[in-house]
């Protein structure tokens, strides 16, 4: 017979089982918090790494279009996405700005962002159709530019001209620099890295000129060892013997690929021109970050030629109190001030499609803004600025550096002889001694670099044609003489990617006017370089490019830039394209 | 009425304290080990939000620092970034600078910053972490493999903290050199 006991186990078996789980719910709850912290710290470092990819690919983006790429949506990447958007901030300088998501854009639980700035440095590789010098541009009748103008000269146009970008007509520089001191006792200051333990990075040269003016540019001697960024150049005010840290008048970059392992003179523009008072001491100043593999040299004298500066170097020219130490020497030098007043004239109705950048502005059709100091008869569509500055000069993107460079390289090659029309073997690399005279119909195949030391002379319908290995590579005819040619002669790349063939004359058109490069009519096309030169592209042709001190176009040609010259690679030389500028990179 | 034997009493106190025991020896452990697991976790996701704000630190760097005198030099226990200053809108100044210093003080880990009075950063001085038995700073270049050099010739610091319950360690580029 079974007998009902009442007794209290139940009881404390729910009292036990009620320690047990909350100890349980409370170490779930005490894990739970962490895991999602961590969780959420994990998820930060994937969107800043997202993020990084967004900047990473932007930058190789525009590197290979030539600057034109606009962004991404949204790229899924891993557990994430990232979307990216670019803004100009000025021609030459592009803001990235990159966003990382975890787990998308549509509804992210993390997101953080990554800002940076990229350029091409003041005046290399800048998005040209035409880039002009202090000797300015003629254009005749019903030309055709598609593209922007820069032009360090005054704009001379007839009538019915349209120019499909904008147009800038910069502040001239002087031909000859107020301030200047090359070498007697020339030896290298380098800088850059530590040297007999002095920490040399920052090295400044001081001048004082003898203009109260604005300063347009500065030129240093300078060479480089290794791989190096572009670097910083300032002027800065004085400060009883050394530069003045809070005190910095002007800002450029020094373009490392227009410095080559030999000394050259450099040029350096800068954003902005400000007014130097004369008989008061300046500095010009360019900061470098520390490697001992790649670093700088400024050509020092050691005779001390230059009796109104000196030389010193800082460790950190930024610090709290910084230390400058003066060393024997004077560094390598130019000053330019001063200038001309440059102007944009025209006949009527020449068009500008873009804005219109100048210190005088006549006669023209502007169909977006106009900044300007005198506008006389013109039509702007979009705003006007009067008072506004006169554009800082753009130094060519192509140094005399790079040019020794590449007669440096085809000499060492060796010499070559008269090509042979239609053969199947490239003529050259090396140096061709004398004049080329080509007649019609002459067909070659080139590998550069090519040095011709005398004139080309040719007909009608040639062709040089830079060979298939080359790629996406392109390459350059240098030729210290003039060119002359016909008709329906074409300069070409290997036609892939933005390959092209550069024919670059350094003949001096300054002082006798004679043209550097003569263009006939008819189908030429091509890219043509003449820092010192004039090039006259004849009429009815089509060009990739052109740079030159002065150009003087006639009739109905057309400058055609839409092929993307903003991303060439010369396969020996100077290279062009986006790099983070230095200091720009944040996360937000 | 019935009522419980003191046998019957005795034996239900028994199982009682037993069971209680066992129960309390659980939750002993339980808790024990829950704690020493958080207190590991705690400071290891202490030392990876410490090693993060280093790292963005470093990222965003335009250099590293030789030194903020009068206290402060780069070494192997200090690090000093020279940073660009930033304006009320978040957008770098140009040519003017804050330094950032991180250096361990007894066993914490410490952040101070020094900006350039036209910054709109704020002075800091801040502990990112406790606990800190020791801290490491090791500067490398980008060489492949890299190679240890000098502060001032780093593109990449490598940081390892090390603490009661675990070492973390983290190596961020120069993003802005």
């Amino acid at each position: 017979m079974i007998r009902k006991e009442s007794g209290q186990i139940l009881i404390i078996v729910f009292v036990a089982l009620g320690v047990v789980l909350f100890t349980v719910l409370f170490i779930i709850a005490g894990a739970q918090i962490y895991y999602q912290n961590a969780f959420y710290a994990l998820n930060g470092e994937q969107a800043v790494a997202l993020a990084e990819a967004g900047v990473d690919k932007a930058l190789a983006s525009l590197n290979k279009t030539g600057g034109s790429f606009n962004g991404d949506q949204e790229v899924n990447l891993g557990d994430g996405s990232f979307s990216t958007t670019i803004t100009s901030k000025d021609a030459a300088t592009k803001i990235i700005t990159a966003t990382g998501y975890i787990p998308d854009k549509v509804n992210p639980k993390v997101k953080r962002t990554v800002v940076m700035e990229v350029s091409r440095g003041v005046g290399v590789a800048f998005v040209y159709g035409m880039q002009v010098g202090e000797g300015g541009l003629e254009l005749g009748n019903q030309n055709l530019i598609k593209g922007t103008i820069y032009s360090n000269g005054s704009i001379i146009m007839g009538n019915g001209n349209t120019i499909t970008g904008g147009a800038w007509v910069a502040a001239g520089v002087p031909p000859t620099a107020n301030q200047q001191t090359d070498c007697q006792t020339c030896v290298d200051y380098l800088f850059g890295k530590t040297v007999d333990g002095q920490n040399r990075l920052d090295v400044a040269q001081s001048f004082k000129p003898s203009v109260t003016d604005k300063i347009r540019k500065v030129s240093l001697k300078i060479k480089k060892i290794g791989n190096l960024p572009d670097v910083t150049v300032r002027i800065m005010a004085d400060n009883s013997g050394e530069p003045k840290k809070n005190d910095v008048l002007a800002t450029g970059t020094l373009s490392s690929s227009l410095v080559t392992a030999e000394y050259g003179w450099i040029d350096v523009t800068f954003s902005t021109n400000p007014t130097l008072s004369g008989g008061t001491t300046y500095w010009m100043m360019i900061d470098t970050s520390s490697n001992d593999q790649n670093f700088w040299a400024w050509q020092n004298d050691l005779a001390q030629s230059y009796s109104q500066g000196q030389p010193a170097w800082s460790s950190n020219w930024s610090a709290g109190n910084p230390t400058w130490n003066s060393f024997s020497g004077d560094l390598s030098f130019k000053a330019y001030m001063g200038g001309t007043t440059n102007s944009i004239l025209s006949g009527n109705n020449t068009v500008v499609q873009g804005d219109v950048h100048a210190n005088t502005i006549d006669r023209l059709i502007i169909q977006k803004d106009a900044y300007y100091q005198v506008i006389t008869n013109s039509q702007v569509s979009g705003n006007s600025y009067p008072g506004s500055e006169d554009p800082p000069p753009k130094t060519f993107p192509i140094s005399e550096a790079n040019i020794t460079g590449w007669k440096n390289e085809a000499a060492a090659t060796g010499a070559i002889s008269q090509p042979v029309c239609g053969s199947q073997t490239a003529w050259g690399p090396g140096k061709f001694s004398g004049n080329l005279n080509l007649g019609n119909q002459c067909i070659i195949k080139v590998k550069t670099p090519i040095w011709i030391a005398g004139d080309i002379t040719m007909g009608n319908e040639n062709r040089f044609t830079l060979d298939p290995s080359y790629e996406t590579g392109s390459g350059t005819i240098v030729l210290d003489g003039r060119a002359i040619m016909g008709n329906q002669n074409q300069l070409l790349g290997t036609g892939q990617g933005n390959s092209i063939l550069v024919l670059l004359t350094t003949y001096d058109s300054r002082t006798n006017n004679n043209s550097a490069i003569t263009i006939g009519n008819i189908g030429n096309t091509g890219v043509f370089y003449a820092d010192k030169g004039i090039i006259d592209p004849g009429n009815e042709n089509r060009f990739k490019e052109i740079t030159a001190w002065k150009i003087k176009i006639t009739n109905e040609s057309i400058i055609d830039y839409e092929t993307g010259l903003a991303s060439i690679l010369f396969t020996s030389g100077p290279t062009g394209g986006y790099s983070l500028v230095k200091g720009t990179y944040q996360v937000k | 009425m019935k009522g419980l034997t003191l046998v019957e009493v005795l034996i239900a106190m028994g199982i009682a304290t037993v069971v209680g025991v066992l129960l309390l020896v659980i939750i002993v452990n339980s808790t024990g080990l829950f704690l020493k697991q958080s207190s590991k976790i705690e400071q290891g996701v202490g030392a990876n939000d410490a090693l993060s704000a280093v790292r963005n630190s470093i990222k965003e760097a335009r250099s590293i620092a030789v030194d903020y005198p009068p206290n402060f030099t780069t070494s192997s226990t200090q690090l000093v970034l020279k940073l660009a200053s930033v304006d009320a809108s978040g957008n770098l100044i140009p040519d003017i600078f804050d330094y950032f210093v991180f250096f361990k003080e007894q066993s914490n880990l410490k952040f101070q910053s020094f900006p350039d009075p036209l910054s709109s950063r704020k002075s800091q001085d801040r502990i990112f972490l406790t606990g800190v038995e020791n801290l490491e700073f090791k500067y490398y270049n980008l060489a492949n493999p890299p190679a240890e050099v000098m502060p001032a010739s780093a593109a990449k610091v490598k940081i390892t903290l090390f603490s009661r319950e675990n070492t973390a360690t983290t190596e961020a580029n120069l993003r802005n050199d």
